[in-house]
């Protein structure tokens, strides 16, 4: 028995948890937008590399 | 590979379609009867679960080609698929980790879909090290290749094995069915991520392609150099 | 002579006149049985019940040995462009080394089985059963694993690679090995034993075909 569900109305609704939504939401926007950065980041960094010294 | 500018756009309105299904599935579709507000993480979850599918298909489809055709674009695409999969699985892994948390009191229920994502996350990690370690590009384009032509068709055994394994021991499922009032958040965060994932790709690949290049014809030596050898 | 069999013959001599070190693996698989039941404490109901996953295990990290080493002789001064330039077949060299290997492992899997029912009193009245077991399990490490075992044996940092791909592909056949092992032991009130047989079956035979037809562009030049 987790500590979502309430001891004293025996319902099974899990009550609140935003907590894990917030932080679900949060993992996947760090991840997304971290991982969308660094391809911007290393393709634009690639890109000045080669037109560099011409 | 191209130089226009269409991945950025693309990118920027998966982003844009992610803003808008995040803020109607958390703030305006309705509550689950069972599992309230903490079932709202299926608006990220699945959409993230589609997409990983949907990247590993087609890193196959890459390698597949990449064999019987050659050629380093499908190469590229292939490294690009191969590392978005990889991200896109880990992060379902996370995502299922954290539901499973007031769902089932547990960290990780053992769920058939999330444990043959984790299975995939270290197949196609272990490919991505692969690449990492081979230093001919020939070389690193066949034996990659090759690794996720075995890796997918491993996917289908390994997931009917963990739900035959699962099976025995508990009953445990994330929720199939889905009422209309929630299709619309998914849809359009499916969406959101697919496009979001597929701008990224065409970068990821046009980087791969261009560090082929240089790794395969490194640029002509600078005018001071060849004045200094011709001296 | 068959060009599959001129490979076996090959990989059969290389393995005889190596046997050495077949017994220093088998001795790290048997310590590494020991070190499992570390794990568990002396709970007779309990070891019993996870016997047949720690011999899988061991037999997993055992094969990660055994199978490196299947390469190291083509490496050696070359050899395995040699053998690419006489007129055979790639695949023989495949499956000539594949089966041997598949021996080598099933000899290490039966040498194991007396360990881990003398640590585990994990007795079974189905013997055959078990070593039917032992060589579906064996082919399923062997013919993914001599794959791999030509690829990481031409570059660096090997040792990690060859486990690195090897385990997560073999997810199925361990799940069915130790599934079927351990319903061997501890008994099958339900006749389950049949599905995860045919599991194993089915990854054998999609595996050792797959990769005989890919070796050949794994070793090309």
């Amino acid at each position: 028995m987790n500590e979502m569900t309430e001891m004293t109305e025996m319902t099974g609704v899990i009550k609140g948890g935003w907590e894990y939504v917030i932080a679900a939401y949060l993992a996947s926007a760090v991840i997304l937008l971290g991982y969308a950065g660094s391809v911007v980041w290393r393709y634009r960094r690639e890109r000045s590399r080669r037109d560099a010294p011409r | 590979m191209g130089k226009s500018v269409w991945p950025f756009g693309l990118t920027g309105l998966g982003l844009a379609l992610l803003a808008w299904g995040t803020t109607w599935g958390l703030g305006f579709a309705p509550r689950e009867a069972y599992m309230g507000d903490v079932q709202r993480i299926m608006y990220v979850h699945v959409p993230t679960a589609w997409n990983a599918m949907l990247v590993l298909t087609f890193a196959f489809l890459c390698a597949l080609v990449s064999l019987l055709r050659g050629g380093w674009v499908w190469d590229a695409r292939l490294e690009a698929a191969i590392e978005a999969g990889v991200v896109l699985s880990g992060l379902v892994c996370i995502q299922g980790s954290i539901w499973a948390r007031p769902t089932w009191g547990v960290w990780w229920d053992w769920d058939p879909r999330l444990t043959t994502t984790a299975v995939l996350l270290f197949g196609f990690g272990g490919i991505l090290a692969l690449r990492q370690f081979v230093d001919d590009p020939v070389k690193r384009a066949v034996w990659s290749a090759v690794a996720v032509v075995i890796a997918y068709v491993d996917v289908p055994l390994v997931y009917f094995s963990v739900r035959w394994w699962n099976s025995l021991h508990q009953v445990q499922s994330s929720p199939e069915t889905v009422s209309r009032a929630f299709h619309w958040p998914l849809r359009i965060n499916a969406f959101g991520v697919l496009f979001l994932v597929a701008g990224l790709l065409e970068l990821r690949a046009r980087l791969a392609f261009m560090r082929r290049e240089t790794e395969l014809a490194p640029p002509p030596p600078s005018e001071t150099a060849v004045a200094a050898a011709t001296r | 002579m068959n060009p599959f069999l001129a490979a076996l013959r090959k990989d059969l001599l290389l393995q005889w006149r190596t046997r050495s070190q077949l017994v220093a693996v088998f001795v790290f698989g048997a310590s590494a049985l020991l070190l499992f039941s570390f794990a568990i404490g002396p709970n007779a109901a309990a070891l019993r019940q996870f016997a047949g996953g720690f011999l899988w295990l061991a037999l997993l990290l055992a094969s990660t040995l055994a199978l490196a080493d299947s390469f190291e002789s083509e490496m050696a001064q070359r050899a395995l462009e040699g053998l690419l330039l006489l007129p055979a077949d790639p695949r023989a060299l495949y499956y000539g080394k594949a089966v041997a290997n598949l021996l080598q492992l099933t000899l290490l899997g039966a040498g194991l089985v007396p360990v881990m029912v003398v640590l585990y009193d994990a007795s079974t009245a189905r013997l055959p059963g078990l070593l039917g077991i032992v060589v579906l399990g064996a082919a399923g490490l062997s013919a993914p694993g001599t794959l791999y075992a030509a690829m990481t044996a031409q570059v660096r940092a090997r040792n990690t690679l060859l486990p690195l791909l090897l385990f997560p592909l073999v997810v199925p056949a361990l799940l069915g090995a130790v599934k079927a092992t351990s319903l061997l032991i501890l008994g099958d009130p339900m006749g389950q034993l049949a599905a995860w047989t045919w599991l194993l079956v089915a990854f054998d035979v999609i595996y050792w075909s797959l990769c005989g037809l890919v070796f050949e562009r794994v070793i090309e030049d």
